[in-house]
């Protein structure tokens, strides 16, 4: 019993139950997010123009009894609401509908593809932390000349259209170099890294150079703030003042960027994926938006907004974490 | 015997090359001998900030010092970067105006009290906890233990204020600079700021140089007081004189009618042109 009781935080019980409870309502708010969006989404593709089941029977348009059938296999007879619920419940039971360009079931066309765009993304994430932070400390280090040089690079990279980028990666590093594949997506994690490596950049050039600007923005900024005057007031030495004081609050800034950066790497994959051929959810959701599967597009499109939502979950935890004043408490 | 601070003919200057010099200090020399409290005093603006920051070499990087300082006999603008982190480290605590900027707000209390004991052994590590409970404990903060798990904005300006005061002690230094450190505190706990550090200082022995625009303040808490006006140190003066009345600077006399009297409440407050003492007034 006496273990138990040390091991309770201070003001045993409150903290904790405030967490679960601020959980919870996020995930109950996500849930909200969600549900409304994949009914507009709905709407939309009811509104869109075309019909399916022309596309669907090709030659045979105009067969009455053909499109009746059609019809009555994917509840496109009944009315919006009841078809939107026939969605929504089966997508409690996992089941998603069959693609009738693919004549497979939705889940697993996505599935299938959801690796290829994660590890994407994540790659991509990878690099722009990576990348992105280092060019940025470094210009706000740097004496002019190199910073400006880097500003300059960094302003190309920001106003290169991704296409742009796609095809000289390409035509430098695959056609004339050699270095990487063009297509196709490699076996095992390395090979798939290998061949994800010039998607990879492509995707995180800009939000990487983004990143890069914000860093150097935010770090400047700290080195001008009283408290870090106070850090060598008191006799730390530079790398404990730059570390500690000046980009470990830097992050904050950095972090509420972050969450912008997650969203344009989810929504850049659908342009990646694309230009590179990768068999990912964002090039599934172009050909399924040409060929109007609506079944595809519409949890493929909801499949995107959960990732943008639970990286803005993530990064709300991450700057709950990094900057204590955000976190509840207060004891004056 | 040397004093323990020496700022002789200091001059501060902005600019320069291309652009237009702005000199700030003019010629500030003053001292300070081992134990003894300094007041500066003068209106914003009249260089207090800069001068004390000089001493240790913590002036803005785009200004030009020159002249000399001397801490304990070693001149500061000659010492290396290493020399004047150990100075600032080991020998000269410093006390800022506003505690919630002065401290980085992500740290807890506790890091920041035993920050500058990171680098050394785990045995000096927990001595410096050990140190930093009694010091807090002597800042008249009460449950000490628990503050050092406090992160900066759970605690108010007074006691934030007391915490960067322990801060300033915890190595021991053999000189405080305390730049207006009341000035964002509320009126009942400016007082106990001020009795705070009068009563640690003569405790230690420690000298101390203390900037403010409230003359009557430094006359209660200081051996002596600079009287500070345009970048110049235009009277020196002892309590004493203060008191009795023994003025020869006419902007000294305008700084003790300027004081907001809580007795005497006056409709305006009297003020003070730029250059109005200029004229035939030399320094010293
Ligand atoms: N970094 C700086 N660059 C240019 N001028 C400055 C800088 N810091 C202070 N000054 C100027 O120097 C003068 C004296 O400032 P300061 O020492 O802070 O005055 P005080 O502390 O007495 O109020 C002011 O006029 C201020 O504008
Ligand atoms: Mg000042």
């Amino acid at each position: 019993m006496a273990i138990v009781e040390h091991n309770l935080p201070r003001s045993a019980g409150r903290p904790w139950s405030g967490v679960l409870l601020t959980v919870a309502g996020r995930l109950a708010q996500m849930a909200l997010t969600l549900l409304t969006a994949s009914f507009l989404i709905f709407v939309a593709l009811q509104l869109a123009p075309g019909n399916p089941v022309d596309i669907m029977l090709g030659a045979k348009a105009g067969d009455p009894e053909a499109v009746r059938r059609l019809n009555a296999q994917y509840h496109f007879d009944q009315p919006l609401l009841v078809q939107y619920g026939h969605w929504l419940t089966g997508l409690l039971h996992g089941d998603l509908g069959t693609s009738f360009v693919f004549r497979e079931s939705v889940s697993s066309l996505i599935a299938a593809r959801v690796p290829t765009s994660a590890l994407l993304v994540a790659y991509g994430g990878v690099l722009v932390l990576v990348l992105g932070f280092a060019v940025g400390l470094v210009a706000s280090r740097a004496g002019r000349t190199v910073d400006t040089g880097i500003s300059v690079l960094l302003s190309v990279a920001l106003a290169t259209p991704t296409y742009v980028i796609a095809i000289v990666l390409i035509t430098v590093f695959s056609l004339y170099l050699d270095w990487f594949p063009v297509f196709g997506s490699g076996d095992g994690l390395l090979g798939r890294l290998h061949h994800l490596t010039l998607p990879a950049v492509t995707l995180a050039l800009s939000s990487s150079a983004a990143m890069a600007r914000v860093t150097r923005a935010a770090v400047k900024d700290e080195e001008g703030r009283d408290h870090v005057t106070t850090a060598v007031a008191r006799g730390l030495d530079r790398r404990t003042v730059l570390g500690r004081h000046v980009v470990r609050n830097a992050l904050l800034p950095i972090t509420t960027i972050a969450g912008i950066i997650g969203a344009g790497l989810i929504a850049g994959t659908v342009i990646v994926e694309n230009a590179f051929g990768l068999d990912g959810v964002g090039s599934l959701l172009v050909q399924a938006i040409t060929r109007k599967d609506y079944a595809v597009v519409q949890s493929t499109s909801v499949l995107i907004i959960a990732a943008f939502l639970l990286v803005n979950a993530f990064v709300d935890v991450l700057y709950g974490i990094i900057d204590p004043r955000t976190r509840t408490g207060g004891t004056r | 015997m040397t004093p323990l601070l020496q700022v002789d003919d200091l001059h501060l200057t902005f600019g320069g090359r291309d652009r237009q010099e702005q000199r700030l200090l003019h010629g500030v020399s003053f001292t300070v001998a081992a134990g003894e409290a300094v007041g500066i005093v003068g209106e914003s603006g009249s260089g207090k900030t800069l001068t004390l920051r000089a001493i240790t070499a913590l002036h803005p990087p785009n200004a030009r010092i020159d002249g000399d300082i001397r801490f304990d006999g070693l001149s500061v603008p000659a010492m290396s970067p290493r020399e004047l982190t150990r100075l600032r480290r080991d020998h000269v605590g410093m006390v800022f105006q506003d505690p919630h900027a002065a401290i980085n707000p992500v740290h807890r209390i506790g890091d920041y009290l035993t920050e500058t004991y990171r680098k050394d052994g785990r045995k000096q590590r927990r001595d410096a906890t050990t140190r930093a409970l009694e010091l807090l404990h002597q800042v008249r903060i009460k449950d000490p233990a628990r503050i050092l798990g406090c992160f900066p904005h759970e605690l108010s300006g007074g006691m934030l204020q007391r915490v960067m005061i322990a801060a300033a002690l915890m190595r021991g230094p053999r000189l405080l600079l305390a730049d207006e450190p009341t000035t964002a505190l509320d009126v009942t706990t400016q007082a106990e700021v001020v009795a705070l550090i009068a009563d640690l200082r003569r405790d230690r022995g420690t000298s101390l140089v203390f900037i403010t625009h409230d003359i009557e303040l430094v006359g209660a808490l200081c051996d002596r007081i600079l009287v500070m006006y345009r970048g110049r140190i235009v009277e020196q003066l002892t309590p004493a004189q203060l008191h009795g009345g023994e003025i020869s600077h006419p902007y000294t006399a305008a700084l003790l009618a300027c004081r907001p009297d809580v007795t005497r409440r006056r409709d305006r407050l009297p003020a003070i042109a730029a250059g109005a003492f200029e004229e035939g007034w030399a320094v010293q």
